[in-house]
């Protein structure tokens, strides 16, 4: 049996709203920055990697505060005891896609994210992505509202916020 | 059972009747290949393989000859019986979940993984001994055919090998080796542990060579071919017929943690890809040495020795 559910985005983390509802800024845009790519995402506190479902990329290079990280060249970026999270250093990675392309990530900051309600005031979720409990992408979107049928189940939200963040919630549908 | 012994008493006895009776003493050493003798299956991406091990056989044996081609005898043997286990391949958990709480699947790649088991018996055999002269009258065709009870003195068993976890997240396209302090790491594997062989019965076969060494042909030296095979179950199994597992690879309580779905190895036997029999064999070969003893020829009191 599936459901067809309206799922309100921005309601999935208390206070936050989509990075197109704040575009009544009065402040003068920001300077363009290169194109980047939403393709790297963090686990546990200590390990970056990149989202190659689409099998597209083929070679890495990790990059700290815009220096390049000598040897990281895998998918993912850890070193055994050293705790990312909190670090404040920024990180992304230039992948080379099967084409020969090279494609750059868009800047990560691997911060402690702030939990309860009231921090999370403000936090702007520009993409949200979801999963089965089973890691079987359901869709991915970025407009405010959108129409899913689903399975009753577990699920797994994984958002990103303007700044390149990411983490994941967990549902019951 | 009274029929069987009937039948033995009234052959040794025909065969006593006109007999040239000698005794032997026989001594040997002999060394193969042996197994303990059960079978490992494969499971899915991992391959199990029994190769046996050395074997050998030192034997001290009594023989009386009813005549120059027929006799019985009884010894003792100590034997060793043996099997090494090969591993290899690889072993899966499809979606399981991650210290993270997300799905993915755990492979751990088994490389030289050796699980060897020892077995030293203890051996009483009773045999029956045929010879055939051959041509010179100095050689002699020999075999040796019986039964004998085996009972364990000593055994002892080892495992040791190397391990790589990894941690593939499909909907990534990632995969996530040397990643320590989630569970994804390569580790080397090693302990002992004991078995419980159990007193058995096995019969055997000799076949080979005699010739003698001293003119009266009272030393001769042997060899032979044998083989060894226990019919009843030596080894007492477990009876768990566990998942292959390997979640005591790390004393950290946390990678044990990461490694929930497995099982722990304790040994090969106590796996599902074992089928939990074991009838040993032993083949190989020996070579050995025998003494002849005539007996003193007795005449009835009212013949006269020319």
């Amino acid at each position: 049996m599936k459901n067809a559910l309206l799922l309100v985005l921005s309601t999935l983390f208390t206070g936050a709203v989509f990075a197109e509802s704040m575009d009544e800024g009065v402040t003068p845009p920001p300077p363009p920055k290169p194109e980047c790519h939403e393709i790297v995402y963090s686990k546990w506190n200590d390990l970056l990697f990149v989202d190659n479902g689409d099998e597209q990329y083929v070679a890495y290079q990790w990059y700290k505060d815009h220096n390049l990280m000598e040897g990281e060249t895998k998918q993912y970026l850890y070193t055994e005891g050293v705790v990312l999270k909190g670090d404040k250093h920024i990180y992304h990675v230039i992948v080379t896609k099967k084409d020969g392309k090279q494609v750059m990530s868009c800047e990560y900051t691997f911060e402690e994210f702030p939990r309860s309600a009231e921090e999370n005031a403000g936090v702007q979720v520009r993409k949200a992505a979801l999963y089965s409990y089973t890691g079987r992408k359901v869709g991915e979107w970025t407009t405010r509202q959108a129409h899913v049928d689903v399975a009753p189940g577990m699920y797994v939200w994984r958002l990103t916020d303007t700044e390149g963040r990411s983490w994941t919630e967990k549902v019951v549908y | 059972m009274k029929k069987t012994l009937l039948f033995i008493v009234v052959l040794c006895s025909a065969l006593t009747a006109r007999a040239e009776l000698s005794s032997m003493l026989e001594l040997s050493i002999g060394g193969g290949w042996s197994s303990l003798g059960y079978k490992v299956s494969n499971d899915g991406l991992v391959k199990g393989q029994q190769q046996g091990s050395y074997g050998f056989d030192a034997h001290i044996g009594y023989g009386l000859m009813f005549n120059r081609y027929i006799g019985l005898g009884i010894g003792a043997d100590f034997a060793h019986y043996g099997s090494t286990v090969k591993l290899g391949g690889t072993a899966m958990w499809q979606g399981v979940t991650d210290t993270d709480g997300e799905r993915y699947d755990h492979s751990t790649e088994i490389n030289k993984w050796k699980d060897v088991q020892d077995v030293f018996m203890v051996e009483i055999p009773l045999s029956v001994y045929f010879r055939v002269p051959m041509a010179g009258g100095n050689s002699w065709f020999s075999a040796v055919v019986g039964a004998k009870v085996g009972i364990p003195v000593i055994s002892g068993a080892k495992y040791s090998g190397e391990l790589t976890h990894t941690a593939g997240y499909e909907p990534w396209q990632l995969i996530l080796q040397d990643v320590r302090g989630h569970g994804f790491y390569s580790s080397e594997m090693s302990d002992k542990y004991s078995i419980s062989p159990k007193t058995s019965y096995a019969a055997f076969a000799k076949i080979g060579l005699e010739t003698a060494l001293d003119k009266k042909q009272r030393i001769c030296l042997y060899g032979h071919i044998y083989a060894t095979y226990y019919f009843a179950n030596t080894l007492k199994f477990s009876g768990l017929s566990k998942e292959l597992g390997f979640i005591n690879d790390s004393k950290d309580p946390s990678m044990q943690e990461a490694h929930y779905f497995m099982q722990d190895y304790t040994s090969i036997l106590d796996t599902k890809l074992v089928k939990q029999k074991s009838c040993p064999i032993g083949i190989g070969v020996e070579i050995g040495v025998r003494f002849r003893f005539p007996h003193p020829k007795h005449y009835p009191c009212h013949c006269t020795r020319n």
